[in-house]
Order: C-alpha cells, then structure tokens, then sequence
C-alpha cells in the first residue's frame, strides 16, 4: 500500500464509528494495516485477481438485494406496478433510497476482501482489465485479430478504497459536525502524504484552512439562510403572495398601467403544452382572474381566500374534475413548475394554467387541488406538474355574474368613478347604438385594432400639454392621447368599457400560446398575456374577448436573443430533469427492466466462463499424452518424492528440482543414481533415437530399486 | 554422424573457450553463450556499462580462431558506405571500382552499435539477416563464416541511439557480462600487471574447424515436443500483460539453433529441456517491446521471460 501508515486503519474506524459498527472498523483496519508488519505475501496471477474481484462484486450484489428486500423494497414495488399512483410509487421510491443508503454504509465491507488481498499480494496493484469481463473480452479480441493489444492500466486499490470508506461513512444518521471534521482530518492527512514539494508548509496549510473554512461556512450558511427564508415565509400574512410564476397571484395583479418606461419579460420557457390526439391546443392558459379594479391593482373580489378543494375521483387515480355534469371534447399536455412553497408543509405550490373552459384534469400528480369562485386552479404537489387538461366544454367553472340578489352583484359591473369621464369619453367616439352585447365587444376589438397600437414603451403623459387633465387616468391618457399600450391596458380598457355598457367584464391573466417546438408548443415569459372575460347573456358563459391587436406576438418576438435557441437547450435538460427528479417520467421501471438483463449477464458469465475454460484445460492436460516416453518409470519416483514434501514446480526442469532435491539430507545419497536415471529418462523422453531395449529395461529396473530405497529412508 | 566428428566438434568448442577463459576471467557463462551463437550461426549483442570486457571477450574469441577479424567504431556521424564499402571512381581506367567495406570479414566487432543513427544501424540487417549485402543493386554474398559480435552501453546512457526493433531481431542473443566477484578482479589485475593477455594470444583453432562445428550443431537431435516448448515459450510473449510486441518465431528459431550449440557443448547428443531454459532470457527478453505503462510500473522484458519460464510447464 501506497498510503501513509495507519491511514486506512484510521478511515475504517471512522467508517465504523460514523455507522456504528466501531468494532468492526478497528479490526479491519488493524488487519488490512497489519500487511506492514507481515512480510508473508502471495503472488497472485491476473485471473486470481479476477476471481476475487467477481466474488466481491456478488458480493456487493447480495448486499444490494438483502438492502432492498430488508427495506421493503420488493413489496413496494411491486405495490407500485399493481396500482401506479402517486403514494405507491412515493414508497418505492423510499424503499430504493433506504435501501441505496444502506447498501453505500456496507459498501468498505464488501470490497474488504479485494483490498486486502491487494495489500498482501507481492505485486500490490491490479490492472484495470481484472474489473470487467468487456475489457478483457476486448484484449482477447485484438489478440485473436492480430490488432496492437489495448495498454494495460496498472490500478493501486489504496486510494479508491480510502474514498469508499468515506462516501460509506457519509451515508451516517448524525446530525452533529463529527463528520464534517472527521472528513476533513482524513482528508487533510491523505493530501499531506501526497502534497507536491513545491510548495512551502505554510501555503499549504493556508491553502487546506481556506477550503475546510469556505466548506464549513457553506454549510452551516445554508441551514443559515433556509432558518431565514422559513422565517420570512411565515412573517409574510399573504402567504399567496410568493408562489407564482411572474407574480401570479390569484388574489390580486398588479398592473404595469401607469408605469412609464419599456416593461422588460425574459424568454425563459415557462410551459410546455402538447396536444393529445392532434387537436389543436387553445390560445389562451388562463391562471387567474380578477374582478375588482383599484388603479394599478386587480383584485378577486371583496372576500379574499374563497377556495374550496376539488375532489379527486376516484381517490389516487389522478382524475379531478372541475365541472361536474359537462364532458369537454378536446385534451392538451400542460407541463408547468410549480414554484412556491406552501409554508405549512414545505411542499411547491402554484396556480395551474388552464384552458378557459377547462372541464377536468387527467394524470395529474397533486396532492392537493383547490379553485375558487372565479376559476382559479390553486395546486400543491411535487416541483413540476405533468397533466392533461380536458377543455372545450364550452362553459367554464367560474361562477355566473351577479344575479339580482347576490351580494357581491356589482363587483362585475363596477367602474371606478375617476375612470368615468374618459371612458365615456371614449365610447362617445364609438358607433355602439343598437348594437347587441357581442356586437359592442367586437366592435371595441376591431376599434383598438385599427385605431391603437402595441406598445411596451410607454411615455409619460404630457401635463402640460392638456391643461387641466391633471387628474386624468393612465386608462384614460392611454385611451384618448397615447392609443399605445401593453397587453395590460387593453384589457383593462375592455373590461372597463363592457363594464360601463352594462356588460358583466372580468380582466384574465395567463399565457399566450403561439411557439411551436417539434410535436409540442413553448410557453416563455414573455408571452405572458393578459385579456378579459365577457359575460355572453344568451349563452350563460364567460366568453375570451382578446383585444391586444395581434401585432403584439411580432414585437415580443424581435426582442428574442439569438442566443435563445442554447438557452432553450439547458431549459430542455432542465425539464428532463425536473420529470425525473418528480418522478414524471418513467425512466424507474425501464432502470429496473435494464438491471435484470444485466444481472442474468452477469451470472451468465460467471458460469460460461467456468465451462468454457474446463475443457480448455482439459485439452492442455491431455495433449502431452501423446509425447513419447510418458510411461517412464521415473514418475513414479518423482511423485514418490514429491509425497516426502518435495514437489516440483510446473516450471522447473528436472535437474534444477534434483538439485533441490537432494539438498535435503535424507535423499542427499540418492544423488548419483538419480541423476542417472534423470539421463536415461531424458533419453527416453527426448532423444528421437529413443533407448535400446536392453536400456529401457535398465531404466525400469534402476527406477524401481531405488523407489524401494527411497521408501526405506525414513 | 559419428560419434567421432561430434568428439571432434566439442574438443573444438572447448579449445576456443579455454583460450578465451585465459583472456576473460569469470566469464565462462558469457562465453558459453557466445560460442552458442557462433556454432548455431546467430549474432551476438554485448550489453553492459563501459569496462566490463565486452570488446576484450570479442577480441579474444576473434584471435582464437584463424579467420579475418574487422572492427568498426559506431560513431554518431558514421555512414553505412563506412560499412558496406563503396564504389570509386577510377580516372585511370575509366570505371568504377568497389572497395570492399568492413562488413566482408568472418568476425565483425561492431563497437559500441548504438552510438550509430538508427540509419547507419540499419545497414548491417540485411548481412546480418541474409549473410549477402546489395550495393549499388548489386548482391554481393558474405563470407561461410559471418558474425557479428556488437556491443552496447545501455540505452540511458548519453549519445546513444536505441536499437531499432527489426535490428534488435536480428541478433540471436543480447547478454550482458555483470560484474565479477573481487577475488577474480584481483586475478584481473594481476594477469595485466605486465602486459595485456590478449597480445600473447594465438588462434587455436582453423576457419574450416569451425564450419565443421556449425555443421554438427545443425544436426544435433531434438525432439518434437521441446520444439513445441521453445513455441509455447516464444508464443506466451505475445500474450504477456505489459508486452506490446512479443517475440517473433525468428527467436524461436535462435532459440532452438542456440540449444542444439549448448547440447553439443554440454556433451549430449539430443537438446534437454535445461538447455532452453538457459537460453529462454537471453534468446527472447531483447526482441520484446514493453508498454510505456508497463515500463514505468517497473515490469521489464527479462522480469516477463522469467515469469513465462516459471509459469509454463516444462516437460519433464
């Protein structure tokens, strides 16, 4: 071993004592240390080292599989494939966890006999080919082809083990820092021995003292900043407030209205939408609506907090449904974060975006579902959601306008009042009379699309210009002097204008879906989108009334970066990973289907390798049958010989053993005539003219004389 | 053959080794072994550090045979015309006239080969290979008796070129000389007090005693299964971890030749599996090319022949 003395000793007690194994890990690492004392040591060839490394690695599988049978591993799986839902695959996954952290503790325990082998063989070190069959299928092959042979990699177990030993003790219950130092010191001493020499102690020890101290800062500032952030979750009354994508709040919007200056949107891909059995996706994703406006502000209502839960039904399978009674036609794939936290139970939290007549939702992992009364879908559940959403009922859940007796009746047709004058102003302009309800809304649309234009800069209003408009609104100056605005104006505009024509109006945020990707559609930023819901009379529905002019796609799109297309790809990776990482994508069972392959492999190796090599070496015995002079008394007397504990090595030659031989006092008189028969019996054996008669017979009568002798000698 | 030309060709074997063992003390194995390659008609690679006697051994093996003997410095600036010999041009008589090189000769002292460029080194294979030289396109056949005793510093040492492989496999053995035990330096001593040994030296035996030697050595009998041993040995180097090139069945050919020398030397009619094993290392380690990799782990070419030695078994 190529390790400072006592290091391993010194690791296996720390892995012992962090699993509570303390014993176990002194005499280990005692043994495994006792190798520099001991100067007894075996010359292993490259296929014992093989055959030790196969049984450490059946080893290790035996370990894998008790860990997860005694974890419960095969009856939560198997849980899993009967009935796929959300707590079954959760507990498989636990099972796995439990049963990998188990099987990393026992990980110095399994490759013991391998390290320990190393540190007693002569040669102490391996080459790389005695780990995989593959490779030492390859070397044969190029051997076979008469290709250069691949390099052999020369491998010192030390290192690699003291690793494991420490990944092994990482795998510990303690909450305390003993770890943390104990690592460190291990650490610090392995360096030390292998520190370059030119650098001075001093630089060196600076050099550890930082690393251990930013090592240490990091964790303790991490559980730090987690204790403050809890904190502060918890401070904050509006626990709604923190929880959405962009600020969605379902409570309330805070509009851009007003503010002057370019309104700036990332174009990182928040959603990805697919449509299921080639129906078109809808345009607009709906996350919540409002219905109460206080310049800048949108708000539900006047009852803030109005969710109820929706049912899951039946209970795990994934199924809820919005609208009871009504059977949308058409299913869309939604992929979206969720990126709050619920401060209650730490799980992620945020509002889904929907079709606006979404009817029921399929696949969908969630631990909890909640709306409110004017449509808003408030889940809880793991970090990215991966559903269907059934939509094209034609209806939606929110609740109808004011009927004449409802308390909150005028919330839908409320106008603030120093918004008035200009939208009468505006609507003066408007040829409305006789028009029906749909007709004025349309009207109005077609109105901002030749008239008004999409704008994200917006200009301060010119006081100075309109003397005495001093109290005129950023609804109002957008409306009769900019005729430029955001997403945000319009709709605002529209629903105050429905609203002061009598029409029940309600302002909708939510995403505008346009981008195609392959198969399935992108959702950035950006097209975060804001519109309002018409109340259609005849129909007894909220109907989308979109009046941004449409040339507001355009615009957001030029400001695209052309750097966007790398961006999209680690967003890609991201998504990938987040699916795993929640369990949204199915790569746990084909990682299962994949392991028993590999395991039967395996096996398959370890007895056609056996098989395969049997009769090989049969053949190598049974060829030297065929050599002449194999009947040669003179075996007789070498096994004889080789009974009174002086046996011959396959690779030492006659004379070189008799001078072996007869060094012993005992058979020290046998010299002469047994070198003798060495000559007569090499005659036989390799002479093509072979022995006369008369001395073959000499041999055969010499040999049998002195065997009698020989078993006389005591 | 009779009994009598195989007693004839040991008696002669033993004449040049005592004359050399007045020479070179506490050598005989190193002779033993270049006689082996004179009698089965291989060449010779000396390796060992400067003042060992490799050029006195040479010099003396050549002064005990009555044949022509040449030497050539291997200097970095050395030509292979310096070697071979080259054509001049005769104002006289209106032609080219070749003068003959170095290398026509019966014993040929390459001093020192590998301070040679690898080009220069290159021009004794095909003498070497074929006993036959082309100059100028034109074959020109060497001598009955051709052979070529080399020597080499090791090839750390500064201002050496290291051998190419194709020329390494040239030589039928690469051996070195070691140092001698102090009692046989003080003889050493004593022996050069007046003069050098090797000026008093005189040819013991004939140019055609020697042919006759090398004709005996070729018929001496070995059997099939030790030829399938000195394969077995030769083929295991090509499957040796840490070797990049093993041996050719050019060294299984040295090999036997420089058994059935040793038999005939050691008094046998037929090879035994001893005399290959003497000769496994110094026939086979030279032609091995190890791997970068193996070469820093220590493992070397002779550490790789003695393992095959161990491992393989030996008919017995």
């Amino acid at each position: 071993m190529k390790t400072p003395p006592l290091l391993m000793a010194a690791v296996l007690l720390f892995w012992g004592w962090q699993s509570d194994m303390l014993l176990a890990g002194l005499g280990l690492g005692l043994l495994l240390e006792s190798a520099r004392v001991i100067p007894a040591r075996w010359e292993m060839t490259d296929a014992e080292i093989v055959r030790v490394w196969n049984f450490c690695s059946l080893l290790g599988l035996a370990a894998a599989i008790y860990a997860f049978t005694s974890n419960e591993g095969p009856a939560d799986f198997g849980k899993m494939f009967e009935h796929p839902d959300l707590q079954t695959s959760q507990l498989a996954g636990n099972a796995s966890t439990a049963a990998a952290i188990g099987l990393v503790r026992w990980l110095p325990l399994v490759f013991y006999f391998f390290m320990l082998t190393q540190a007693f063989s002569a040669r102490g070190d391996f080459p790389l080919d005695a780990l995989s069959p593959f490779l030492r299928y390859r070397r044969k092959w190029h051997l076979q082809t008469n290709r250069p042979p691949p390099r052999v990699i020369i491998l010192q177990a030390a290192w690699p083990y003291f690793m494991l030993c420490l990944c092994a003790a990482s795998a510990h219950a303690a909450t305390d820092l003993t770890f943390f130092w104990g690592t460190g010191a291990l650490l610090a001493w392995a360096l030390w021995s292998q520190r370059p020499p030119g650098f001075t102690r001093r630089v060196w020890l600076s050099t550890l003292g930082v690393v251990l101290g930013s090592a240490l800062v990091g964790q303790r500032g991490l559980g730090e900043l987690n204790r403050l952030t809890n904190f502060a979750d918890n401070y904050n009354a509006q626990w709604l407030a923190k929880f959405m994508r962009h600020n969605t709040d379902p409570e309330q919007s805070r509009t851009s209205i007003g503010r002057i200056g370019e309104q700036q949107m990332s174009s990182q891909i928040v959603l990805r939408v697919a449509p299921v059995n080639g129906t078109a996706v809808p345009t607009h994703l709906r996350e919540a609506t409002y219905r109460v406006y206080h310049a800048p502000v949108w708000y539900t209502s006047g009852t803030p907090n109005d969710f109820t839960s929706v049912p899951e039904t039946p209970v795990n399978s994934g199924h809820w449904v919005l609208q009871p009674k009504v059977a949308g036609r058409a299913l869309v794939t939604i992929s979206c974060y969720l990126n709050a936290i619920n401060p209650k139970d730490g799980n992620p939290l945020g509002v889904l975006p929907l079709p606006g007549d979404c009817d029921h939702l399929e696949n969908l992992n969630a631990y909890d579902l909640k709306n409110n009364s004017v449509g808003t879908v408030l889940a809880e559940g793991p970090g990215l959601l991966t559903f269907h959403a059934g939509f094209g009922a034609g209806s939606s859940c929110d609740a109808p306008p004011a009927t004449n007796n409802a308390p909150d009746t005028s919330d839908d047709l409320v106008v603030p009042d120093k918004e008035k004058p200009a939208l009468d102003a505006f609507l003066a302009q408007l040829p409305l009379a006789g028009l029906s309800d749909r007709a004025k809304g349309q009207a109005i649309d077609h109105y901002f699309g030749t008239h008004f234009e999409y704008s994200i800069w917006q200009e301060p209003p010119k006081a100075s210009a309109r003397p005495g408009s001093t109290n005129e609104t950023a609804v109002g100056n957008f409306l009769l002097h900019t005729h430029k605005g955001h997403c945000e104006f319009f709709a605002t505009a529209t629903v105050l204008l429905l609203r002061e024509l009598g029409i029940p109006a309600r302002y909708a945020v939510g995403y505008y879906v346009h981008e195609t990707a392959g198969s399935h559609y992108v959702v950035r930023e950006r097209d975060a989108h804001a519109w309002c819901l018409v109340w259609d009379a005849p129909t007894r529905h909220w109907v989308t009334l979109d009046t941004t002019p449409g040339s507001w796609v355009d615009t957001e799109r030029k400001r695209m970066s052309h750097w966007q297309v790398i961006a999209d790809g680690f967003s890609w990776m991201g998504y990938q990973f987040a699916k795993f990482r929640w369990g949204q994508s199915h790569i746990r069972p084909y990682l299962l289907a994949l392991l028993v392959p590999a395991l039967g492999y395996f096996l398959y190796q370890i007895i056609a390798y056996r098989r395969r090599h049997q009769p090989a070496a049969a053949a190598n015995r049974a060829a030297p049958v065929n050599w002449p002079g194999r009947d040669s008394e003179f075996y007789e007397l070498e096994a004889a010989l080789a009974q009174r504990g002086l046996p011959r090595r396959p690779g030492e030659s006659l004379t070189a053993w008799l001078d072996q031989v007869t060094a012993d006092p005992a058979v020290a008189g046998f010299q002469e005539p047994l070198q003798r028969l060495v000559r007569l019996h090499y005659r036989l054996r390799f002479d093509p003219s072979g022995l006369t008669g008369v001395e073959r017979e000499a041999l055969r009568r010499e040999a049998r004389v002195c065997l009698n002798q020989l078993r006389n000698v005591q | 053959m009779n009994p009598e030309t195989i007693m004839a060709a040991r008696a002669v074997y033993q004449k040049i080794a005592g004359n050399i063992g007045k020479v070179i003390q506490g050598q005989s194995g190193a002779t033993r072994k270049l006689l082996a390659a004179l009698a089965s008609g291989g060449h010779v690679l000396l390796e060992d550090f400067p003042g060992t006697g490799k050029t006195t051994l040479a010099k003396a093996l050549a002064r005990s045979i009555d044949a022509s003997f040449k030497r050539i410095q291997f200097t970095p600036d050395l030509l292979p015309s310096d070697i071979l010999g080259v054509a001049i041009f005769n104002q006289r008589d209106q032609a080219f006239h070749f003068h003959e090189g170095p290398i026509f000769t019966n014993i040929l002292l390459a001093d020192e080969i590998n301070r040679a460029s690898p080009r220069t080194q290159s021009a004794l294979l095909e003498a070497m290979g074929e006993s036959q030289v082309s100059i100028d396109g034109e074959h020109r056949t060497l001598s009955e008796l051709f052979f070529v005793i080399a020597t080499e510093n090791p090839v750390e040492f500064r201002g050496t070129y290291p051998l190419p492989e194709a020329q390494m496999d040239r030589f039928a053995m690469r051996f070195m000389l070691g140092y001698v035990s102090p009692e046989e330096e003080v003889s050493i001593l004593a022996a050069q007090q007046s003069q050098h040994p090797l000026e008093a030296l005189t040819a013991c035996v004939t140019l055609t005693e020697v042919l006759q030697l090398k004709q005996v050595v070729q018929a001496m009998r070995i059997s099939d299964e030790l030829k399938r041993y000195v394969v077995d040995l030769v083929g295991a180097t090509r499957k040796a971890a840490g070797v990049q090139l093993g041996a050719s069945p050019r060294a299984s050919l040295a090999l036997m030749k420089a058994a059935q020398a040793l038999a005939l030397f050691d008094g046998r009619e037929f090879v035994t599996p001893e005399q290959i094993q003497e000769l496994a290392i110094p026939v086979i380690a030279h032609r091995l090319v190890m791997e970068p990799q193996a070469r820093f782990a220590g493992v070397t070419a002779r550490g790789v022949v003695e393992g095959i030695l161990k491992s393989t078994k030996v008919p017995a």
